[in-house]
Order: structure tokens, then sequence, then C-alpha cells
């Protein structure tokens, strides 16, 4: 059984504006481009019925190949995700029948590696089809700007 | 030939993102550096001592404008911090003198 994702955005203390930015790899992106200067942006989904827990990820796209960070798992609908580091990022949700994010074998035994039986696909924040911006079908991403140095 | 008292940029190691590489110092004489300024880089984990550590850094003129970014290992750059005070580097006249038999 496959569980259907929508993910929806607040995004606090953030700049946005209607983009096109070219990908690496050649395809363009069109939504909204926020600017974050503060290192930590807030993302926010709706519940999935049946799922206890999601996971969440977020994917570096500057360069070939994308750079991916594991953010974690929760039983939240939303979570804060600290800056990785600087550049452009999209999101990806996926959510697990187990809180844990755990999956089980046939015979019911948990897995460690990947089980697409007990997760969603990733529902990418760059997907008009699963994103949308304050209620508007439309696909976002992040910049994360690099600190000013301290002296 | 003059010499100058060197000046040192003392940047905040502990407040460094661990994507940080390099800083590069910009200046300009008169005003406030852009980013078309001439910049020298540094590596992140170096203070750099004006100006000997910034090759073509202007000294003999006053109000020389430094102001500083961060580069991460992705090319992406930061705002511009800018030093609060324009730098000098003007040796005092020399002095006028006679010799005078004691």
């Amino acid at each position: 059984m496959k569980w259907l994702i929508e993910l929806a955005v607040l995004l606090a203390i953030l700049l946005g504006a209607a983009h096109t930015i070219d990908v690496a790899y050649g395809m363009q992106l069109q939504g909204n481009e926020y600017f974050d200067s503060t290192g930590k942006v807030t993302m926010q989904w709706d519940s999935v019925p049946q799922a206890l827990g999601y996971n969440i990820r977020a994917i570096m796209f500057d360069k070939v190949p994308e750079t991916t960070y594991a953010i974690g798992h929760t039983t939240q609908t939303q979570i804060d995700i600290l800056r990785p580091r600087s550049g452009h990022f999209r999101f990806e949700a996926q959510a697990c029948r187990f809180a844990d994010c755990s999956c089980t074998d046939a015979t019911g035994a948990t897995l460690l590696n990947d089980c697409p039986v007990d997760r969603s696909n990733w529902a990418q924040s760059t997907d008009p089809a699963h994103a949308s911006v304050d209620g508007v079908a439309m696909g976002w991403w992040v910049y994360f700007k690099t600190p000013v140095p301290t002296f | 030939m003059a010499r100058f008292k060197n000046r040192k940029i003392d940047f905040d190691q502990a407040s460094v993102p661990a994507d940080v590489t390099v800083h590069r110092v910009y200046w300009k004489v008169g005003s406030p550096p852009d980013y078309l300024a001439t910049f020298v880089e540094v590596p992140v984990s170096e203070d750099p001592v004006i100006p000997d550590d910034l090759p073509g850094f202007p000294v003999g003129v006053a109000d020389v404008y430094v102001g500083v970014t961060a580069i991460n290992m992705d090319g992406h750059e930061s705002d511009m911090g800018m030093l609060p005070d324009p730098f000098a580097f003007i040796a005092p006249p020399v002095p006028i003198y006679t010799v005078v038999d004691a």
C-alpha cells in the first residue's frame, strides 16, 4: 500500500519570491525560493492516515551528485531543520507505518534497510503535485545563505 | 622606507561553520567595497595581518575600507561584513633636524 503525503509549508522568518532556477543537471525548477540567513527553517506537512511517523531529509541540489542529509524521523507533522551547509536545498518527507520509521519483512521481523512496503514514496518540496505555498500548489526550496564572518 | 604597524583581523573562529573554507578580504579606497573590489582569499583558519598578508593592499593612503565574506566548499559567498573604521597606513613625516655640535 502506498500512502500519499501532502507537503505544506510554513517557513518562519523567511523572504520568498516566485522564482525559476537552473538546476545543475539541466532541468529548471519553478516555484518559491526562500532565502534563509537564520540557519533554521521550519517545515510542516499534512498528516497521513495510518502513518505513525515520518522520515525527513534535506537534499542540496547545487551540483551533481546531489547531497542528501538524513534529518531524522518524527511522529509530529513539523520539524525544525538547521542549515546543513550553504546552498540550495529541497526537502522531502516520507510517511511511515511505524513511529520509528522501521520496517518489517514478511515474517514481521524488523528490517534496518529501506522497506517500501511500510513506507510511502518520498514527497519532494519542489514538486507542485505534493508541495504548496500558502495553500497554493507550488514547489519551493530554500537557499541557506553562508553566514557573514564575525570578527 | 617607512614601516607600518600591522593590524590583524581577528575572526571568531568558533563561529565559523564547518562548510566554510576561505574568507575573502575586500578593500577599496574612499568608500566601502562591493563584490567588484580588489580582494585576497585567506584560509579560514588564519587571521590575516594587514597589510603584510594582503598583497596589493594600499599603504600610504587614507580611508581604505575593508570588508570580509565567507565562502563555503561549494563556492557560495556570504553577505559582506564591514570592518568598522577605514584603515590609513600612513607613516609620519620624516623628522626635520639639524645636527648641532654638542
